[in-house]
């Protein structure tokens, strides 16, 4: 028997017992609502506390620290950084960590632009890696493999940059009216250069007289980083290339004539990006087992995630009771439908209707029953949840939506009417594929 | 029982070898059939005749592999039936046999060419095609501007004609009739009766009818007579004959 004609005497056979048909199809049609919007509440959940979270840090990043004090630990310098950087599931792999630059004496380096000096974070970092670890460009480009002594500050960076003579701290980008003051200096513009700082005290605590000269290095800064309240708390930072920055380091040591050993060329915090947050606790155990502390917001989301997946299995085992109703009204249709066409059944078998298509026949109207069920579901379900998302935001406020549901959620409601219609249909198409033929003539 | 004549050159389609049927009924068992043997040739109108309990039913089932026999065996060519499955068995009905029902059995949400085509559905064949060998045969049958009717929109008489037109549209080797004019009037009977047998001799198929009544029999070449489950006598019919029963009745 072709499908076609299975599909035509399925419908034909549903159509001539419309009002049974239409009541099952309501039956699963219920089912599938309930199960796809409890669902969706909680897929809604689970997003909007992602979103909080992803709002106020970066969930794909995890941070690695060095261990202090203990000669034996693992190394995190550039070899381990390697290391890092070829796990599988890493986007990039940077050292991070932060500087103090000021206009005082103890400040190691200072950067200054003309009567401007720098006052601030300085974050030590793999520049090349910026993009991938998700900084946005506001202007400028990124620095290129020729940029030399590169620096780069994000939007409100330069307002760290203060008069000396008229300042001893920066006042921030705004005024006291709330505007946002013209920048101190342009780096895009304006020629900015650093220096190491000779620090060294007498015993009176005087500051000792340098002999020598300290070489002036001029910066290249070729584009400005966007801000990003999801990275590094939102302050105003200079961004400088880590390896300039170990240059810059060895000649300070050089200058104030210190020694300078292995571990004073250890990074003190590398970040990790991972390609999905899925990723991101298999990545974190990998590096954890190289010897590092790490930390990531993972730990905290999964267990979120663990209690958000909890709530979505008892939020759809409930819907899954009405399921379960109408798979028994799938079942009790079948069953009847059988009953009545008994001797239709025994016909076809005598006249050639093979024991397979039987079957086929009935589980194609169970399955029918199921799939028409599961669309009308559907689209009640996405009425209803809209309905709830109109209501829960004028109650609760704009939160974002309360019931969500993605494509995955339509494709299981889809597969699953249908697969309880199959399943309830099994065992009344065995009972049509066991009526005897001759019984069904007989029976007069 | 008496065997009057035997004939010998032609070709047998179904051998029957020791039939026997036993029900048990409770305590009590019932012989359907004691001993049948019997041959049914290619192209033969055959009638099994005998009063209700005489076992007819019976041995069309056995025949038909509807029914296993207790022992013995029916052999349709080459293939005994009553050692095939019932799925081997649906397939071998839908190869080679026909069957016709007293109570006409169409399906009553199919149109007359639908119920007509639904053999050829089972089969496999495509809309078109199946289509087409429905039509040309209600057209043999005289339904050809009975096409669309269900069958609650039509006599007793149409309908077995497109019952007749379906046991036929497959082109089996063997028909079976049960009573299959058991619900009509004399002379629908007689239209239903002359249907068959001048489709049976066009194709030269094998019909195998069951009926109570003598004037039903007299259209086969020969009548079996069952009696208590065992053959009483078989009868040839021959033309003059029938003709003459004819005569005698007008």
């Amino acid at each position: 028997m072709k499908i076609y004609d299975l599909f035509r005497l399925c419908v034909s056979n549903l159509w001539k017992r419309k009002l049974r048909s239409v009541l099952t199809v309501l039956g699963v049609m219920i089912g599938t609502t309930s199960i796809v919007v409890m669902i969706s509440i909680g897929v809604g959940l689970e997003n909007i506390q992602e979103e909080q979270i992803s709002s106020y840090m970066d969930i794909t990043t995890i941070q690695v620290y060095r261990t202090w004090g203990d000669e034996n630990a693992a190394k995190l310098d550039e070899e381990s950084l390697g290391i890092i950087k070829k796990i599988d599931h890493v986007k990039a792999a940077t050292p991070y960590f932060s500087y103090y630059f000021d206009v005082g004496d103890y400040s190691n380096y200072r950067m200054t632009s003309g009567r401007y000096t720098y006052s601030g974070s300085v974050y030590v970092v793999d520049l090349s890696m910026m993009a991938d670890l998700g900084y946005e460009l506001a202007d400028g480009r990124w620095p290129t493999a020729k940029d030399e002594n590169v620096i780069m500050f994000n939007e409100n960076g330069p307002y760290n940059f203060i008069d000396s003579t008229k300042e001893t701290w920066s006042s921030g980008a705004y005024d006291s009216q709330g505007n946002k003051k013209p920048l101190p200096v342009d780096p895009l513009r304006k020629r900015i250069s650093m220096q190491v700082q000779y620090n060294q005290f007498d015993e009176t605590g005087n500051l000792k007289t340098y002999s020598g000269d300290i070489r002036q290095h001029k910066l290249t800064s070729p584009g400005i980083i966007k801000g990003d309240s999801s990275k590094d708390y939102g302050q105003a930072i200079a961004y400088i290339d880590y390896k300039f920055f170990a240059n810059l380091k060895e000649e300070y040591y050089k200058v104030n004539g210190l020694k300078m050993t292995n571990n004073d060329k250890m990074f003190d915090q590398v970040y990790v990006k991972v390609d999905d947050i899925e990723n991101v606790a298999d990545v974190e155990a990998q590096i954890k087992e190289l010897g590092f502390d790490t930390w990531s917001a993972e730990q905290m989301r999964g267990q979120m995630s663990d209690m958000m997946q909890t709530v979505q299995l008892v939020l759809g085992a409930l819907g899954a009771v009405s399921m379960l109703v109408a798979a028994i009204g799938i079942a009790n249709t079948m069953v009847m439908s059988i009953y009545e066409r008994t001797r239709e059944i025994g016909v076809m078998k005598v006249i050639g209707c093979r024991l397979g298509d039987i079957r086929a026949m009935f589980l194609t109207e169970a399955a029918c029953i199921g799939m028409i069920g599961g669309i009308c579901g559907l689209i009640l379900s996405h009425s209803l949840s809209i309905v709830v998302n109109i209501v829960m935001s004028s109650m609760m406020g704009s939160t974002g939506d309360i019931s969500q549901i993605p494509l995955w959620l339509d494709l299981l409601g889809f597969g699953f009417s249908i697969l309880v219609g199959i399943i309830s249909g099994i065992s009344p198409a065995n009972r049509a594929v066991k009526i005897s033929a001759l019984s069904a003539i007989r029976q007069e | 029982m008496e065997e009057v004549v035997s004939n010998q050159d032609k070709k047998v389609i179904i051998k029957v070898e020791g039939i026997r049927k036993v029900y048990n009924l409770g305590q009590e068992k019932v012989i359907a059939l004691d001993n049948i043997d019997l041959d049914i040739y290619k192209g033969e109108i055959l009638c099994i005749f005998g009063t209700s309990g005489s076992g007819k039913s019976t041995l069309l089932n056995m025949l038909a592999g509807l029914e296993k026999p207790t022992r013995g065996s029916v052999m349709i060519g080459k293939t005994d039936i009553t050692k095939l499955n019932e799925s081997q068995l649906a397939l071998f009905r839908q190869k080679h046999i026909g069957f016709v029902f007293q109570s006409y059995n169409l399906l009553n949400i199919m149109t007359s060419l639908e119920n007509v085509a639904m053999p050829l559905m089972f089969k496999g064949i495509d809309k078109k095609t199946r289509n087409r060998a429905a039509k040309k045969m209600l057209k043999e049958v005289g339904l050809e501007n009975r096409l669309n009717h269900k069958p609650n929109q039509m006599s007793g008489g149409q309908q077995q004609r497109v019952g007749i037109a379906r046991a036929f549209v497959g082109n089996p080797k063997i028909v079976f009739a049960d009573e299959p004019t058991g619900n009509l009037d004399s002379k629908t009977t007689i239209e239903v009766m002359e249907l068959m047998c001048r489709m049976s001799k066009e194709h030269e198929q094998t019909i195998i009818l069951v009926s109570h009544d003598p004037e039903i029999a007299n259209y086969a070449d020969r009548i079996v007579h069952l009696i208590d489950g065992n053959i009483k006598s078989i009868k040839v019919n021959d033309k003059n004959n029938r003709n003459e029963g004819k005569e005698n009745e007008e």
